[in-house]
């Protein structure tokens, strides 16, 4: 459906601007101003055929999500970055009062930054000349291992009645001084569903006439909690950890960040292939040297050993077209831990932040030389 | 010196005219395929310095045309950038591991898709006026 959408819509957008800028001849200022409207219109439109196209795949469920460890500081202040333009033609102050340091989220990077431009965006929308608009993230006093992450503005308000309708599909506002910003209504969907598929939650709180105050929360990084699935249909009292390890080089000795950034999701993938989803665990983005990236996977299970999975993983790479192009080396290798006890009512978090510290310091042994770090 | 030489493969008349304009009025030559099978003659009777590739084309569509451009090395190092309607993160990486330079998403700003070009072909970035609108962030 996108490409049937959006070519009229590049039709359109390239000859009104062939117009103003004169390649077709002179414009006068009138149907210079004329013009300008038909470009708004163009962006509203291109706004909402991206707004509709975000809802198919969400319906769809083709909504990508690629959870890994990310700052929201840097989410926060790529936003205001890219919306101070728009705040300062509206004389508005746009701040980001967020003070470090916070742990890092577990999310997506992209998508968070697009739940912050949508609300930030409205925000802006809403609130008239001299107000301001201030994202800031902290603990969630309710739950710590949640940040909260809110949109404050001094803008017109929302009754109270509307606070969780605005999150509903195609909700229109009825107020006329709020429906100034012609829209699809689905801004907010779409961030309610972003969140609620990264394990998170939002709201909105408002005073009519003082403003309004939209709050997400996001899981804060914790490994034993990413860890701790794998150990439900374990019973035993004492677990066997393997650690395979996969280390991808480049045979020049130096591997560019670029060549790192373009391999290593699709190396996640591979990896994430070679796994039983239930019993092994891809360990998050780990720091590393110049020369090499590395992926740590946790098995645990001794069911299915770290030679099964090597195996896999070597099939998968050896002879890979991304390997070959990009000119890359792996090699990978696995190593069991000595057995982890877990005391009789032990709860699960507790028993996985103590795999965790062993991995942890496995790794850490292993890798001294190279610092790295999980 | 001469101008340089954009091949644009693109199945719909209207946005071909408008990247002809546009592309025109910035000193290039252009010239056009509008499906996948000929944008491989055209492509070897040009020998054009970048292709504007379309992604969803009749006869082949636009990951076809990057396998086959790559596969004849007089053509092989063209570079390519794809401009396309199909968005999301699966189609881009597609297209940059297939080999295009640059992934641009339909309505690309006219600022961008010129800045993107003259980065492909080693030019230096010169604005001489202003021919470019900014359709903004979202």
């Amino acid at each position: 459906m996108s490409h049937e959408l959006r070519s009229p819509l590049t039709a359109i957008y390239q000859f009104v601007t062939i117009l103003q800028d004169g390649l077709a001849g002179e414009v006068n200022p009138e149907q210079h101003q004329h013009l300008e409207i038909v470009l708004r219109n163009v962006k509203q439109l291109r706004a909402m055929i991206n707004d509709l196209l975000e809802v198919t795949s969400v319906q769809a469920g083709k909504l990508l999500i690629r959870l890994e460890r990310s700052s929201i500081l840097d989410a926060i202040t790529y936003t205001v970055d890219t919306l101070q333009g728009a705040a300062r033609d509206k004389e508005i102050t746009l701040t980001a009062a967020t003070e470090g340091p916070l742990p890092d989220i577990w999310a997506d990077p992209t998508r968070i930054r697009q739940i912050l431009i949508i609300l930030v965006d409205n925000a802006i929308k809403f609130t008239p000349p001299q107000g301001s608009v201030t994202v800031q993230a902290r603990r969630w006093e309710i739950d710590p291992r949640f940040l909260v992450i809110e949109v404050a503005d001094s803008g017109c308000g929302i009754s109270a009645d509307k606070t969780e309708l605005i999150f509903e599909r195609l909700f229109q506002v009825s107020d006329p001084a709020m429906a100034a910003r012609k829209g699809l209504g689905l801004g907010l969907y779409i961030c309610k569903e972003l969140v609620s598929r990264q394990g998170g939650k939002i709201w909105a709180s408002s005073v009519c006439g003082e403003g309004s105050n939209f709050s997400f929360i996001l899981p804060v990084f914790s490994l034993s909690r990413l860890m701790a699935p794998a150990f439900v249909d374990h019973n035993h009292s004492e677990s066997q950890i393997t650690l395979v390890l996969t280390e991808l080089g480049s045979r020049t000795g130096w591997l560019s960040e670029k060549v790192r950034a373009d391999s290593s999701n699709w190396m996640r993938d591979v990896l994430q292939r070679c796994l039983n989803s239930k019993l092994d665990v891809l360990l998050p983005k780990m720091d590393s040297s110049g020369a090499t990236e590395l992926f740590v996977v946790a098995a645990v299970t001794d069911e299915i050993g770290g030679e099964a999975i090597t195996k896999r993983i070597r099939e998968k790479l050896r002879g890979s077209d991304e390997i070959l192009q990009a000119d890359l080396t792996f090699s990978t290798c696995y190593w069991t831990l000595p057995p982890v006890q877990r005391n009789v009512d032990e709860s699960m978090e507790s028993f996985a932040e103590k795999v965790v510290a062993k991995i942890q310091e496995s790794i850490d042994e292993r890798n001294s030389s190279r610092m790295v770090k999980i | 010196m001469s101008n340089k030489k954009i091949l644009i493969v693109e199945d719909d008349a209207d946005v071909r005219m408008g990247l002809h304009v546009r592309l025109k009025a910035n000193n290039y030559d252009i010239f056009f395929a509008v499906d996948g099978f000929s944008s491989l003659t055209e492509a070897r009777k040009h020998e054009p310095d970048l292709i504007l590739l379309d992604l969803g084309l009749p006869a082949g569509d636009g990951f076809l045309v990057m396998d086959r451009l790559k596969a004849v090395p007089a053509l092989a190092m063209i570079p390519i950038i794809v401009v396309s309607g199909r968005s999301g993160a699966a189609n881009r990486e597609r297209a940059l591991k297939a080999g295009a330079k640059a992934f641009l998403e339909k309505p690309v700003d006219n600022a961008e898709l010129l800045a993107v070009i003259r980065q492909a072909l080693g030019e230096v970035v010169k604005r001489e006026r202003p021919l470019v609108h900014d359709l903004g962030t979202l």
